[in-house]
């Protein structure tokens, strides 16, 4: 194996913008599973008095420590400072006077200061915040939506072309008719029937992006299939299953590889074109499409642009990486193609 | 020939069995009550169990299915629960919008998709292959919802140079956004693959030949190497065909064009099930259709193809 795959990540170094990618990826995977300990503040944490702030939007703060759990309370000004309490005002311009030994001091300050990067949404959430546990979403739905769409893919593919005959069209007319249906409405209509929500969104997607995994492993076994070695291990005597799976797979696995790193990338599109419709992982969970579909209003109004542009960004810049990093694969594991 | 054409024929006709069997499991398992949904929850129980008989939600399944079928072949898709209009001649209406947009997309994409295709060809590693592959790039990697919104707020908000929801009775300048945001992923797989397949062919003895022998540049391109890449780029074409099917749900949504999109997308934020159904019946059989007419065409203009 190491004798194929040294030259396979030699040929993919050589490829600058996908090793770019990949670095880039990794780096998503990584936010998408530290998502609590990068991200700045709670996701879900609402604080309607900051309601759509711009970018650098860093307010003061009061910690109130409370039976319930800690509650911050907007600081516009402090009016007195006693010895024992503090006077302040807060954003609806009330004055308020809260105990010091409450208040959650931070570094020796009684006040402590707020920041918000990329701003905030119109419950007055960060962004930031948001956007990093988005990541979770996007890269978890594409991942599991094509784990299960390699597996359906790769089973009928495989049948198919081994067994070709009757069951290679039954299994032909099943990618036929599954291919008709423009595959956004499909995942939609699954949606419909399996109900809102996050695991519906990876079944939806997987169940509709196996196609053309299916056809390129169908292809590829139709011509390994014919070599001597196949022919030799049946005469031996190995099972079909066994045939299949050891010598027939592993043998045909690279443009299915290559067809799966583009399907990762539609997944992705889908998921965020789900969260955008509000049929996809249900609000308060952070997902990148959703929050472009929160930020839109505001973009035809003209008025917080970066609601929409943060979320859209991440969207592409993630979808990019894969496909990039699918062209490098292409050139690495394919050498016979030509580059690009 | 006559044979290829029935033979596809035939196979299209399971096609649209298969679809409509899909359909009819998609929106059978639906949960929820459709007598409820016509009726509203607080119906009393006489009335639903004569909507249930009219309906024929008694039958068993397998009568259900087989209504089904006949219904759909008699091209009776239902009346909406909504409106209470027939589903059939509402798809109808809403087609011409959509052809039309569908159609402009699809004639930009492959226009400038070819053409940029062959300037990155003819001009490797210049300036504009570098331009055209990123382009082509972005262009497969922006989701189409994220796209249009982007050109609503570059072209509407900002430059307001174009309208950004409306329909054609009020002019052709409201085409031009939704045709654009609809065209630019088929436009960079038709640009990609043109490259790749006029690459190709370039480097052939026979373009050699032919330059040897003083044809002109410009003949060569077109005569000599187009028309031999053509085959990858038709079936491309054909094929991005089913994503422009599918990106004008989320176009027409956005920009409030009044086609086949819309209305689905409103049919399934009102659960108005039968609309939904004769939505994705309906464009699921157009797609069937469709690639009928290309893989004959194909037939037609390609001798290569094996006929029968």
């Amino acid at each position: 194996m190491n004798r194929l795959l040294y030259p396979a990540i030699k040929r993919f170094k050589r490829h600058k913008l996908a090793v770019i990618a990949f670095y880039i990826l990794f780096l998503m995977i990584l936010i998408a599973i530290f998502a609590g300990l990068i991200s700045p503040y709670s996701p879900d944490r609402q604080i309607l008095e900051f309601s759509s702030k711009g970018l650098f939007f860093s307010p003061d703060v009061i910690y109130l420590n409370e039976n319930h759990g800690t509650v911050i309370v907007p600081v516009k000004k402090i009016v007195e400072e006693k010895e024992l309490s503090l006077t302040i005002i807060d954003f609806t311009d009330n004055l308020k006077e809260f105990n010091k030994a409450k208040i959650i001091k931070d570094g020796g300050e009684f006040v402590s200061r707020m920041h918000f990067v990329l701003g905030t949404d119109k419950f007055g959430r960060d962004i930031l915040s948001r956007l990093v546990y988005g990541t979770r979403i996007s890269v978890s739905v594409g991942v599991i939506s094509q784990m299960i769409a390699l597996l359906i893919g790769i089973m009928l593919g495989s049948i198919a072309g081994f067994y070709r005959g009757s069951t290679d069209k039954l299994i032909m007319w099943i990618i036929n008719v599954v291919w008709s249906f423009p595959s956004i409405l499909l995942v939609i209509a699954i949606t419909v029937v399996l109900g809102k929500g996050y695991w519906q969104a990876f079944v939806a997607i997987g169940l509709t992006s196996w196609i053309d995994i299916a056809r390129i492993t169908r292809g590829q076994i139709f011509s390994i299939r014919e070599s001597e070695y196949i022919e030799a291990a049946r005469s031996l005597g190995i099972s079909d299953f066994k045939i299949i799976f050891k010598h027939i797979i592993p043998n045909s696995i690279s443009p299915v590889i290559i067809t799966s790193t583009v399907g990762l990338a539609n997944a992705v599109i889908f998921e965020a074109s789900l969260s955008f419709l509000g049929m996809g992982v249900q609000p308060p969970t952070a997902s990148w499409g959703q929050m472009v579909f929160d930020g839109y209003k505001y973009l035809i109004t003209g008025t917080n642009y970066n609601l929409v542009l943060f979320p859209s960004i991440a969207i592409m810049i993630l979808v990019f990486s894969i496909n990039m990093v699918g062209d490098g694969l292409r050139d690495s594991l394919d050498p016979k193609i030509n580059k690009f | 020939m006559k044979k290829y054409i029935l033979q596809n024929l035939f196979y299209s006709v399971l096609i649209v069995f298969g679809v409509i069997t899909i359909t009819y499991i998609l929106t059978f398992q639906i949960p929820g009550d459709p007598v409820k949904l016509i009726l509203g929850q607080r119906a009393d129980v006489e009335t639903v169990l004569s909507v249930r008989q009219e309906l024929g939600l008694n039958d068993p399944v397998i009568v259900q299915y087989a209504n089904y079928i006949s219904k759909t072949l008699r091209l009776d898709l239902g009346k909406s629960y909504v409106t209470n209009r027939d589903v059939f001649k509402t798809i109808l209406e809403k087609l011409p919008a959509t052809a039309i947009l569908a159609v402009c997309a699809m004639i930009i994409a492959s226009v400038l998709g070819i053409l940029f295709g062959i300037i990155s060809a003819v001009k490797p590693y210049s300036f504009y292959d570098y331009t055209s592959i990123s382009t082509a790039l972005i262009g497969i990697s922006i989701p189409q919802f994220v796209l249009a919104l982007f050109l609503i707020f570059i072209f509407g908000s900002i430059l307001d140079l174009f309208p950004v929801a409306g329909y054609l009775d009020n002019g052709i300048i409201y085409l031009i956004l939704p045709a654009i945001s609809l065209s630019l992923r088929p436009m960079a797989i038709t640009a990609r693959i043109t490259r790749t397949s006029m690459t190709e062919i370039l480097n052939k003895d026979y373009i050699r030949t032919a330059r040897a022998k003083g044809v002109s540049e410009f003949s060569i391109i077109i005569k000599h190497a187009l028309r031999n890449a053509f085959n990858p780029i038709i079936t491309s074409i054909s094929a991005s065909l089913a994503s422009t099917l599918g990106g004008v749900f989320f176009i027409e949504y956005i920009f409030n064009w009044p086609g086949i999109g819309s209305l689905a997308m409103d049919s399934i934020m009102k659960l108005d099930f039968p609309m939904i159904q004769g939505t994705i019946l309906f464009s699921a059989v157009l797609f069937v259709i469709i690639n009928l007419a290309v893989d004959i065409i194909y037939a037609v203009i390609d001798p290569k193809v094996k006929l029968g």
